[in-house]
């Protein structure tokens, strides 16, 4: 178990924080927003192991619109319940048509995720890949790890700092890697994120589950 | 050729996983109906004449994510009130008067919130 841990560590990494499935019958809306990219996604989740869901990622740093649109299913392949802590994994399967390259094509989309927490402390890392028929398009990989300031109860207005490293690597195209802290609210249903990464950009992501 | 091939691996894949995690939640069950049988006719009995239920969740760390607990608890027509309480794990269901929920349908509601339901609270 531990090395299985210790690999989703150390070759796993992702996207952002993004929350595949979520509980039975819920809607999820959530984005990840940064200079070089956008990714929002809206998911469904028919158990609280399996969703469904569209994609739309976007380039804003192009001058042309090179941008991708997806469907996924998305799966809680395992979580483990601790009497402190919770940790999953995710997978996303999807396909779509894509456009971040130079021309439109049929694109596959993986996504591997791990992410552990306790009311103090939080790891993810996450792996996504689109691939056409000839070359994989786009490779992030994000690690980021989280600290509670304060612990509250279901109520309240929880407050996190989280410390994010990403990597955006497009085809035929120097990778970007990023170093982004970031400040975490979230209350009910609603989650946002704002980070300014250490070279000035400006980042924000949201999840909101009804 | 490509994406047939993908659209046949996802839909292998959701069916394999399908019976995986039905296999698991009843292996689940099994395990929590064993673990709590002594405690069941006990428990039912009581839940009739109360009001409230206090159950104990397992993984419950994270109020953002335990918000599926008390949407589906509030969904149901038996139900009057659900309050989460994360320091002690515990979620506390107030029924409408008359009404209530068989303990099957609460560990379903817990289960299907995505956590572990670890029995009533004597």
């Amino acid at each position: 178990m531990k090395f299985a841990f210790l690999f989703l560590f150390l070759f796993n990494a992702g996207l952002a924080m993004a929350h595949p499935v979520a509980f039975q019958d819920s809607v999820g809306i959530m984005g990840h927003h940064s200079p070089m990219l956008t990714h929002n996604q809206l998911n469904y989740s028919f158990k609280y192991w399996w969703a469904m869901g569209v994609h739309h990622f976007k380039r804003p740093d192009a001058l042309d619109n090179r941008h991708a649109s997806l469907a996924s299913t998305n799966f809680l392949l395992k979580r483990w319940y601790g009497d402190a802590f919770q940790a999953n994994v995710y997978a996303i399967l999807g396909g779509g048509k894509s456009e971040l390259l130079d021309e439109p094509k049929d694109v596959g989309m993986g996504m591997l995720q791990f992410d552990i927490e306790d009311r103090k402390y939080y790891f993810l890392a996450q792996y996504l890949q689109l691939t056409d028929s000839d070359d994989t398009q786009l490779e992030q990989t994000t690690v980021r790890a989280g600290l509670a300031p304060y612990v509250g109860n279901f109520d309240d207005l929880h407050t996190w700092f989280i410390l994010e490293w990403s990597e955006n690597r497009f085809l035929n195209e120097k990778p970007e890697e990023d170093l982004t802290p970031y400040l975490r609210f979230f209350y009910k249903n609603v989650l946002f994120e704002i980070g300014q990464s250490f070279d000035g950009a400006t980042r924000f992501n949201y999840i909101i589950h009804y | 050729m490509k994406t047939l091939v993908l659209i046949a691996c996802i839909f292998i894949g959701c069916s394999a996983l399908a019976d995986n995690h039905k296999q698991q939640d009843s292996k689940m069950e099994h395990k929590d109906h064993k673990k709590h049988e002594h405690k069941d006719s006990q428990a039912s009995a009581k839940k009739v004449a109360k009001d409230k239920l206090l159950i104990k969740v397992k993984g419950m760390v994270c109020a953002f994510c335990a918000q599926g607990i008390e949407k589906n608890f509030n969904a149901r027509e038996e139900v009057k009130n659900t309050e989460v309480d994360l320091d002690k794990m515990q979620v506390l269901v107030t029924f409408v008067k008359g009404k209530s929920l068989a303990e099957d349908v609460v560990k379903e509601i817990v289960t299907g919130a995505g956590f572990q339901f670890a029995g009533v609270v004597e």
